[in-house]
């Protein structure tokens, strides 16, 4: 099965997302280590700054840094601050208080004037930022200048912090976005596709038979698919009566020649072998036509036809033959659940009830029993289901003989007029035109024909 | 008993008429709608055969002004479709039977019979009364249990009288139901068929089964026995 259009959407934008996010949230990343970075350098710069502000190396004895720093940090033991001068030589002149208990490898020899950025490790490991600072001291008096390099160096610590704790709330924030643009990028999705949705209703609809059109307002995209549903619907309906008509007509045109036919032939002017002969083979031809028209004639499940409530119209099949049966005096009762309807062609029913409780009228010795009720479905495959229940108190029927009379034009009983074609016709509108089930059973009192139609 | 005839099939027609002719009934055949409602509706006729698929005037149609008219006679419906849809409604509108198409003449012959007597009363197709008993599907009669031989127009105009056992049937009515609309009828032949049918019934001269009433008519005296039907 294709990926539903809400699925391709939202898989399409959910990679399109996580790829945006994914490149965003690696650049913002990259930039931010780079500031932060570059801020730890330019604070390294003040303190050298600050440092070379304080130095004085007039005196050799002396230290050439005040006791009392204004940077109270590079005072306290390990505060990740950090500052040392060497000499020309390398030689270390001064450390701040803060470098108690560990050394820091002096920075190779800096050209005067020129700031150098390093990553270096301490003596006890600790990974640090240093900017060293090359000058040139001249002192008043002597001839040659000194050299010395001043470093201030920071704990690596407080920059790794900072950069966790920023990817942690750009991973929080990108997060909640991503979230937040799934849903509404479903939102948008559901409003964008209700119309199909709504069509897809209609159609239910006119699937059983609660309307005949698509009548709602479709955006314009829709609207030339919801046109050409509807002229097929309506061609449809017109090409199955046309079907019907020209049928009827074939019927009329074929059966008007047959009965000249059969009534010549029992008109006595022949000899009883020709009779015999041409009798069977009308027969044969009626049998046929019969058959075939019938079946050609059943519409079968229809998804557009309206539902037939089919308590009024068994009742009417019921008076038909009352009146037709009168000399008989049978009892025919009909039974049918008010409930029950009939989603197909009126016809078809009428053909399975028809044929169905004639037969039951021809075998009946008092009383025939017609009842239909809509079925409660155990499989759930099909939504609908009609069961029509057919009754005599006849002598019934053996199983073997059950089998011969469902055959295609199977034939039990040639004075019983239409005995045999009608229950085949019937199997073939329920079984072949509804999918549903025809049985026949004898039961104590005398014969049950059983019809169960399903309807998508 | 007479009979009316609609089928626009000129064989078929033809070979329909000719048969029931040899039953023994009167035909008045029509071979289009028009003619066969004009017949129906003027004629006292006592069962129709009408085919639905006529040319001019569909078959419902003619029944159905018919019954309008106020018209009851019995009307058997030909159908060429043989649909129920089409069966039911020629029987809501007031057809009695149906028959498809093609049928057995013998078919039609027994339906023919049966509505005649629905529509005289009578369920059995044996009608008794008293010892008198005519089987209408067998066409032969019977005295206490013996059989009496009758002739085609013997026996048409017994079954007539029996059909309407206890009531005064005239000799117009009789000659009416029992020939077709042009053929020659004469009275006196009405008048030896019913001697001979007395000498033949009651040979003693006791019973006096057919009754002349001076003037109006004649009638069967005795009443159908059990198993007559309610309508």
């Amino acid at each position: 099965m294709p990926l539903s259009l809400n699925s391709r959407i939202l898989v399409a934008a959910g990679v399109v997302l996580v790829a945006f996010l994914g490149v965003a949230s690696y650049g913002i990343d990259r930039s931010f280590r780079d500031t932060t970075l570059a801020a730890v350098h330019e604070r390294l710069k003040a303190q050298v700054y600050m440092l070379l502000g304080l130095a004085n190396f007039d005196t050799p004895k002396a230290p050439p840094i005040p006791a009392v720093l204004p940077d109270p940090l590079l005072s306290m033991t390990d505060s990740g601050h950090y500052a040392q001068i060497f000499d020309g030589e390398g030689k270390l002149v001064w450390r701040s208080r803060s470098m108690l208990g560990f050394a820091v490898q002096p920075p190779p020899r800096n050209p005067p004037g020129e700031f150098v950025f390093e990553e270096t490790v301490s003596s006890t490991d600790e990974i640090l930022f240093c900017t060293s600072y090359g000058v040139e001291w001249e002192t008043r008096g002597k001839a040659k200048p000194r050299f010395y390099t001043l470093q201030a160096c920071e704990g690596r610590a407080a920059y790794d912090l900072q950069v966790r704790g920023f990817q942690r709330s750009l991973w929080l924030w990108f997060s909640i976005l991503t979230v937040l643009l799934l849903l509404i990028q479903t939102a948008i999705l559901r409003w964008g596709l209700r119309p199909l949705r709504e069509v897809a209703i209609e159609l239910r609809a006119i699937e059983s038979g609660r309307q005949s059109a698509i009548t709602g307002e479709y955006p314009r995209e829709l609207r030339s698919l919801t046109r050409n549903l509807n002229a097929l619907i309506a061609a449809r309906d017109i090409h199955v009566q046309r079907y019907r008509n020209a049928l009827g007509d074939l019927a009329h045109s074929l059966k008007t020649p047959l009965a000249v036919l059969r009534s010549a032939l029992e008109s006595g002017r022949f000899d009883a072998d020709s009779v015999r002969t041409l009798t069977e083979q009308v027969a044969q031809i009626d049998d046929t036509v019969r058959y075939q028209l019938q079946r050609a004639a059943t519409v079968g499940r229809n998804a557009f036809a309206p539902p037939v409530v089919v308590a009024p119209m068994i009742e009417r099949i019921a008076g038909s033959l009352r009146k037709v049966y009168h000399a008989r005096e049978l009892a025919i009762d009909t039974e049918v659940d008010a409930a029950a309807s009939f989603y197909g062609d009126q016809g078809d029913l009428m053909e399975v009830v028809g044929n169905l409780a004639d037969n039951a009228c021809k075998w009946a010795r008092s009383r025939v029993m017609i009842r239909a009720h809509p079925l409660a479905l155990r499989s759930g495959q099909r939504r609908h289901a009609l069961e029509v229940l057919v009754e005599d108190d006849g002598p019934g029927m053996p199983a073997h003989l059950v089998q011969q009379a469902l055959k295609r034009g199977g034939r039990l009983d040639e004075a019983a007029e239409g005995h045999g074609i009608g229950l085949s016709v019937v199997r073939d509108v329920v079984e072949t035109g509804y999918g549903g089930l025809l049985s026949i059973e004898s039961t104590a009192a005398g014969m049950q024909v059983r019809a169960v139609f399903e309807f998508d | 008993m007479r009979l009316l005839v609609i089928e626009d099939e000129p064989n078929l027609l033809a070979t329909l008429a000719s048969r029931l002719r040899d039953e023994g009934y009167a035909v008045d055949a029509a071979a289009n709608g028009r003619d066969g409602h004009h017949v129906g509706a003027e004629y006292p006729i006592d069962l129709a055969i009408v085919d639905l698929g006529l040319p001019d005037i569909p078959g419902t149609e003619i029944i159905k002004r018919w019954r309008t008219a106020g018209l009851a006679f019995p009307v058997l419906i030909l159908t060429a479709r043989g649909s129920w849809e089409d069966k039911v409604a020629g029987l809501e509108l007031g057809a009695d039977d149906y028959l498809v198409k093609p049928f057995h003449t013998e078919e039609l012959l027994a339906r023919v019979r049966a509505l005649m007597r629905r529509a005289a009363g009578w369920s059995d197709p044996k009608l008794r009364c008293g010892p008198f008993v005519l089987d209408t599907s067998a066409k032969t009669f019977s005295a206490d249990g013996k059989p009496i031989e009758l002739t085609a127009f013997e026996y048409k105009v017994l079954e007539y009288l029996m059909l309407h056992a206890g009531r005064v049937v005239s000799k117009t009515e009789l000659t009416d139901h029992l020939y077709e609309e042009d053929t020659d009828r004469d009275s006196n032949v009405l008048e030896v068929i019913v001697g001979r049918l007395r000498r033949k019934l009651d040979p003693e001269r006791t019973l006096n089964p057919v009754e002349t009433s001076r003037g109006q008519g004649y009638r069967f005296r005795f009443e159908r026995a059990a198993s007559r039907s309610d309508a």
